[in-house]
């Protein structure tokens, strides 16, 4: 009746104001990366920042199904989700923060469709340099290096912790005795008592330690581990000693007439020893380095290790009888 | 473990290495000399050299001050193992959960045949990013086989959902079991 006619009268800012609660831009925000995901994952939780009035800043951790494109996937939710909430709430949504929370193992069947996105799309490309890097590379051509494996070489972090807590010591110490009124650092030198034998032993002991730190520092350290084939450029493998031991014992022991197998497994050498229970010694020595030949073959070892196989009759050794030496 | 951090270990290692060849050598040599034992003794006396040449204490108590912090800040550098918490994505500003994705690699690996279980460590930045992977295998698995599906599935997935190298340092073992007899 009048009302209507008292407000359309008034000036605009004074008609009132809309106000969209952060709840409401949260939801349309996590409906909106719901949408954009297809299922591929969820929006698990969204927050708002309001800048002023009309402007809004969102933020959004997802939980995403792997193996897929990320970049890619939460760069689409991350276009959907400033489109969709900037249509629905009527605030500019000046940024959207992506991040992905977890992953969950995505069902198999959507593996290769969720992979392949990124070459149909097409419309991204690749991240700077990574775009050699990803592509199937078969091991190269170009040197034996990337085949054969670098041994693994020892980061040394427990040697490098435990000399800086001695020179922190040693360095904390000396700071207490120099400190003002108390010595200058040659009347602490000069107070040796050189010719003291405990001094010289403390010595000794000190050069022997300095050569073993030494030692540390120019070994490579890791020899647990022996270097496998490389599979490609970006990839090293190693494989731990006795390991190799356990796959060549196993090998031998399935040979007939084997009781017994011991296994060495050194750096470059691999001494199997096999007890034979009965049967000629020497046919079970060929069958179990032929068996554990081919186990050798299938570890693929970056340095192909040699391989020595004797064989002892065992104590119960019984000689090969006709009817067992026949075949 | 960055590689620069390794090296970085083994230069400390072998420069105090290195100097507690010389102290030790010259305290025990010196001591040796004079007691007799031994006819030859090594020139000088560090401490009458530091006499003549004596810093003032600011400058001693100064350098002391200063080894004995970043002694103690490498000390704990070696603690920190992994890196920040999460990793940047190349090309989008997106974040993703550094843990979370290795949890999630790992999961995919365990799917391969032959893979018992496996842990993988991402360590660096999204720059230079590498990961170790720690491969229990099954007991009869053939290791060759392994590392050429891991290479060709997990490890091709993991590279293309990054969208970075990743470096991967793959570490195989075999669980300790009894020897079981063809009969």
């Amino acid at each position: 009746m009048t009302i209507p006619r008292q407000t359309s009268a008034t000036p605009r800012a004074e008609r009132g104001t809309v106000t969209v609660a952060d709840r409401t831009v949260r939801r349309i925000v996590r409906q909106a990366a719901t949408e954009a995901l297809g299922g591929a994952g969820t929006a698990r939780e969204v927050s708002v920042a309001r800048r002023g009035v009309r402007e809004a800043r969102v933020r959004v951790a997802l939980e995403l199904a792997y193996p897929t494109d990320l970049a890619d996937r939460s760069e689409r939710v991350r276009r959907h989700v400033m489109h969709r909430a900037t249509a629905l709430s009527g605030l500019d949504i000046s940024r959207a923060d992506i991040a992905i929370a977890s992953l969950y193992a995505a069902s198999p069947g959507t593996v290769s469709d969720t992979l392949g996105s990124r070459d149909a799309s097409g419309g991204h490309g690749p991240p700077t340099g990574s775009g050699e890097a990803v592509t199937d590379e078969e091991v190269p051509t170009d040197g034996t290096t990337v085949a054969r494996g670098r041994r693994p070489w020892s980061g040394r972090p427990l040697s490098a912790a435990a000399t800086a807590l001695v020179v922190a010591t040693a360095a904390g110490a000396l700071l207490v005795r120099v400190a003002p009124g108390g010595l200058t650092s040659s009347s602490v030198l000069r107070s040796v008592p050189l010719t003291d034998v405990r001094w010289i032993g403390a010595g000794a002991a000190f050069a022997v330690l300095g050569v073993v730190l030494v030692v540390l520092a120019l070994m490579p350290g890791m020899r647990r581990w022996l270097p496998l084939v490389r599979p490609d450029r970006d990839t090293w493998a190693a494989i731990d000693r006795s390991s190799v031991g356990l796959l060549l014992r196993d090998a031998a022991i399935s040979v007939d007439g084997v009781s017994r197998v011991k296994v060495r497994s050194g750096r470059r050498r691999f001494r199997v020893r096999v007890f034979v229970a009965y049967g000629s010694t020497d046919g079970a020595r060929q069958a179990a380095e032929w068996s554990a030949s081919a186990a050798l073959g299938g570890i693929g070892l970056g340095r192909a290790g040699r391989l020595s196989v004797t064989s002892v009759p065992d104590k119960q050794w019984r000689p090969p009888t006709g009817e067992e030496a026949a075949p | 473990m960055t590689a620069a951090r390794s090296k970085v270990n083994r230069c400390i290692l072998a420069l105090v290495g290195g100097a507690a060849v010389l102290a030790g050598g010259w305290t025990a040599l010196t001591g040796l000399a004079r007691r007799g034992t031994v006819s030859w003794a090594p020139p000088g006396h560090p401490g009458e050299w530091l006499r003549q040449h004596e810093p003032s204490t600011a400058v001693t108590m100064g350098l002391l001050a200063a080894v004995t912090a970043a002694a103690l800040w490498w000390c704990l550098a070696q603690l920190r193992t992994t890196g920040p918490s999460t990793l940047g994505l190349p090309g989008a500003g997106t974040r993703v959960s550094r843990r979370s994705l290795a949890r999630a690699i790992a999961a995919d690996l365990a799917t391969v045949p032959g893979v018992d279980t496996a842990r993988v460590v991402l360590r660096g930045t999204t720059a230079d990013l590498r990961a170790t992977v720690g491969l229990r295998l099954a007991t009869h698995a053939e290791p060759a086989e392994v590392i050429r599906l891991v290479t060709q599935g997990p490890l091709c997935r993991a590279r293309t959902a990054t969208g970075v190298r990743l470096g991967t340092d793959l570490r195989l073992t075999t669980p300790s079991h009894r020897a079981r007899r063809a009969r």
